[in-house]
């Protein structure tokens, strides 16, 4: 290629809004994780890697509950989205509600929400402890199957909402047709949508995967009471030593979780390469009527979806937030409002929390909803040259969010473009946001680019449209679902942000997942939980009004997509 | 006429040089509420000092904190954490200033660094604390804590806690307690937790009758209503003191030392009494639900030599318990 040929494709819309978005990249993403492999380049610490037993026990470990988790929820996330999406199931849409929750609660409130359901001293260990007559609970939840059980509750709403992206532009002419020639529902399940749904379950499966590698909350919670030591709750104990070496071995550490990140993209690669494009209609969704069934199927769905899954937890979290004090019996003497009134009444930070993590949430997912919708189409059309971009977007994921946060400060202390003053302010939690949360806007968008045939585009440029024109009519409207759950699913995450916000959150730059931790931390559990209740009742408010505009622009401009 | 006039400005513009001023960046551990409380203290002595404050966890605050020297900017003027052995891995690299405020006159010499690089400001003793609907008749001693059947107790991890690895060094260095001790409570299945928060939560939600925790938690769930009771065992008990410590050449050292001067005044130890600690100044009553200091059988070891010996015996620890 000329060198003038290079200097106009670099010169043309397209080429500049790459260029710019490799710039944000390498602010994002880049920077930070070199300035770890800097710290993990360290013979001493790489020997303790090597030798120490730990390091390999909490491998494994991790390892085990990540896949355990990835297959689990993207199972279970499948059969909600089939149940939810497909079946005329009533009450779906509170459902869908319902399923959401656990990803806006921040993890360490979720588990402790599940302990008082599920735990040694739980409503439903206690019921069944009576039930069979045993001197001491059948279970515990501090146990390697409780972190992948919790771990596979926080999954789910991923996995369901990447699948969903995919179940959304399916035509439904493909499973009419199915239907037609006489397959049943399981047939036409196994054999005809999960192959067109390929890229979406290989998406879910790296995202749930990588959610579970990095999650700390949970596995702090569970694991070392459990004494099951796992990568992240390793790393934090490394961080935590305080020892001259400790920093630098918990950067060997989270390089180590690189390789297991870095197979699964490799494997997705490779699956996706025999990925189907389907041609992409945006028609009324499909819906299979249950007949007699409906009643029965909507009773299980709500036992098990939305009763134990999400409200039995749910509802032990909103009785901790009215109970005067952590560990009264939830009777009505001992319940009042208290802790409400403090969070919304008497906590200063709270107006300022809920400003700044509205502000930091939405920005984040505009930002990396848009740069995800390039970078998908750069990688999609890249194969397997394009695994390390997507490293770079994913490994900030995986890590746990005190080592990225850690590896901002190294970055941002002393400004990398001079002047740039991010330290401190709420704008470098802004780019914290970016660069760990990129991974959830990618997946989905990339899956959903891989399925665009690229004879749209070309035919397009056949009848003389420029690279923007295709871009604007052809190519965005197909696109426009899948970017809207992309921004939703790094918009909820943000939102309730607890260890990244734990280290970066400074002087008047609060968030609300780092009130929650201080709250939490302060044992003011019934403060934290009545704190939770409010973001889950934000969201709830914002999901309304959103529900509400969308009914209200469909109304006044006519049919709509759905 | 004049004169006098000139003689007010001086004295004037005098009191106003003496007065420190600017901005002073504090790291603290302190909860939420609490360090609003402690700074509004402080600028109601000194309204012209512009208090910034950065607080999380312990872990959080110095982790952030090494960091930021290892790129050669602390952010800090002044620390406020929990314990003295953390202070003291800071000592040990130069981070910290040696101060010895005139206030630290009145306070008993073992709370204090010999070298004045740290001030303790309150008492957090660590006690037993026990759920009053599972247990009538509570232990007093740590040795009967031990005896009790598998599965009672729930404790932090010194591989995760900071206080719980001060408290490992001074047990095990005392002869009614020492290794054997640990190795009783490893026999009895003992529930390891991360934090202090977590015991107190796995007491109060009645998961165990029983936790090893720092005292002022269960005594304010106490005063609340949770179902939960303190004992301050036979044997006496370790203390972590939340010290103080200004940073090795920091922006202003004249409001970091007012800080120091005010956290061990007396205006200081009431402030930290009406947020409901146990003040370490003699002489001040400690608030509701806690013992007097002069009642306190304290339980300590020489800090150097804590410090010295904390690695190794948080290893055995974590051998010792399978983690």
């Amino acid at each position: 290629m000329s060198f003038a040929r290079i200097a106009r494709r670099v010169a043309s819309p397209a080429g500049l809004a790459l260029a710019g978005l490799v710039a944000v990249l390498l602010f994002t993403n880049a920077l930070p994780l070199w300035r770890l492999v800097e710290r993990a380049i360290d013979v001493d610490a790489l020997r303790w890697l090597i030798e120490n037993p730990q390091a390999r026990r909490a491998s494994v470990h991790s390892l085990r509950v990540s896949t355990l988790t990835a297959l689990l929820a993207t199972a279970l996330g499948a059969m909600s989205v089939f149940l939810l999406e497909r079946l005329a199931l009533p009450g779906r849409r509170g459902l869908r509600l319902l399923l959401l929750i656990p990803l806006i609660v921040p993890p360490q409130i979720l588990t402790i929400a599940w302990l008082g359901w599920l735990g040694p001293a739980g409503t439903v260990t206690r019921a069944a402890q009576s039930l069979i007559g045993a001197p001491r609970p059948p279970w515990t939840l501090y146990s390697e199957w409780g972190i992948v059980l919790l771990l596979t509750v926080f999954a789910l709403p991923v996995a369901y909402l990447t699948l969903t992206a995919g179940l959304q532009r399916l035509p439904r002419s493909v499973e009419e047709a199915a239907r037609i020639d006489g397959a049943n529902v399981l047939t036409l399940g196994l054999r005809v949508v999960a192959p067109l749904l390929r890229p979406y379950l290989l998406a879910s499966l790296v995202l749930t995967f990588l959610a579970a590698l990095g999650n700390f909350g949970i596995q702090a919670l569970l694991g070392i009471p459990a004494r099951f030591i796992t990568l992240p709750t390793l790393i934090y104990q490394r961080i935590t030593s305080f020892s001259a070496g400790g920093f630098a071995q918990a950067a060997a550490l989270a390089l180590l979780m690189a390789i297991p990140a870095l197979f699964v993209l490799w494997l997705q690669v490779r699956l996706n390469r025999r990925s189907d494009a389907v041609e992409s209609q945006l028609d009324t969704p499909l819906r299979y009527p249950l007949g007699r069934w409906r009643w029965p199927a909507a009773a299980l769905a709500w036992t098990l979806l939305g009763g134990f899954v999400t409200l039995g937890p749910f509802v032990s979290m909103l009785l901790t937030a009215l109970t005067r004090a952590y560990g009264l019996p939830p009777r009505l003497e001992n319940l009042d409002l208290r802790h409400f009134t403090f969070v919304l009444m008497e906590l200063d930070a709270f107006p300022r929390a809920l400003q700044h993590s509205l502000l930091l949430a939405g920005g984040a997912a505009v930002i990396a909803a848009l740069m995800a919708l390039a970078l998908g189409y750069v990688l999609t059309r890249s194969g397997q040259r394009g695994i390390p971009l997507q490293l770079l977007v994913d490994l900030p994921y995986a890590l746990p969010g005190i080592v990225f946060a850690l590896a901002l400060v190294l970055t941002w202390l002393q400004p990398p473009i001079p002047g740039l003053r991010l330290y401190g302010t709420v704008w470098l939690l802004l780019l914290a946001y970016v660069g760990h949360y990129l991974a959830f806007a990618l997946q989905p968008l990339g899956a959903a680019w891989r399925q665009v045939d690229p004879s749209l585009e070309e035919a397009g440029r056949i009848d003389g449209a420029s690279t923007l024109q295709v871009l604007r009519h052809v190519l965005l409207p197909i696109m426009a679902p899948t970017v809207l759950v992309a921004a939703l699913l790094v918009f909820l995450n943000a939102f309730s942000e607890l260890s990244i916000s734990a280290l970066l959150a400074g002087s008047r730059a609060e968030t609300l997942g780092w009130l929650v931790f201080g709250l939490e931390q302060a044992g003011n559990t019934n403060q934290a939980a009545a704190l939770s209740v409010v973001l889950v009742a934000v969201l709830g408010v914002l999901g309304l009004i959103a529900a509400g505009v969308r009914r209200w622009a469909r109304a006044s401009v006519g049919p709509a997509p759905p | 006429m004049r004169t006098l006039l000139t003689l007010v400005l001086t004295a004037l513009v005098g009191l106003a040089l003496a007065q420190p001023s600017g901005t002073l960046r504090l790291y603290t551990s302190q909860p939420e509420a609490d360090a609003a409380a402690t700074v509004a203290g402080f600028n109601a002595l000194h309204p012209d000092v512009r208090v910034e404050v950065f607080r999380s966890g312990t872990e959080q605050v110095i982790s952030r904190f090494l960091l930021e020297v290892e790129a050669g900017s602390p952010q800090a003027d002044v620390l406020l954490v929990a314990d003295a052995p953390t202070f003291e891995l800071l000592k040990a690299r130069d981070l910290l200033e040696a101060y010895v405020s005139p206030e630290a006159a009145a306070i008993d010499a073992v709370y204090l660094d010999p070298d004045g690089t740290y001030a303790g400001t309150k008492i957090l003793a660590t006690v037993i604390a026990y759920n009053t609907a599972l247990v009538t008749e509570p232990v007093t001693t740590w040795a009967d804590l031990a005896a009790l059947p598998a599965g009672s107790i729930a404790m932090p991890s010194p591989s995760y806690s900071g206080a719980a690895a001060y408290n490992l060094g001074v047990n095990t260095r005392d002869d009614r307690i020492g290794w054997a001790w640990y190795e009783a409570l490893a026999g009895a299945d003992v529930l390891l937790f991360q934090g202090n928060g977590a015991v107190l939560r796995s007491v109060a939600g009645g998961e165990v009758p029983y936790g090893i925790v720092v005292d002022f938690l269960p005594i304010r769930a106490s005063l609340e209503g949770s179902p939960v009771g303190v004992v301050y065992p036979d044997e006496g008990v370790p203390v972590i003191t939340e010290p103080v410590g200004i940073v090795a050449g920091n922006a202003n050292p004249e409001a970091a030392r007012a800080f120091v001067d005010y956290l061990l005044s007396e205006a200081g130890q009431q402030v930290a009494v009406d947020m409901g600690y146990m003040p370490l100044r003699p002489g001040i009553a400690a608030p509701a639900g806690f013992p007097d200091l002069a009642d306190l059988m304290v339980l300590s070891a020489d800090a150097a030599d804590l410090a010295a010996t904390r690695d190794a015996d948080k290893e055995r620890f974590a051998t010792l318990f399978g983690e």
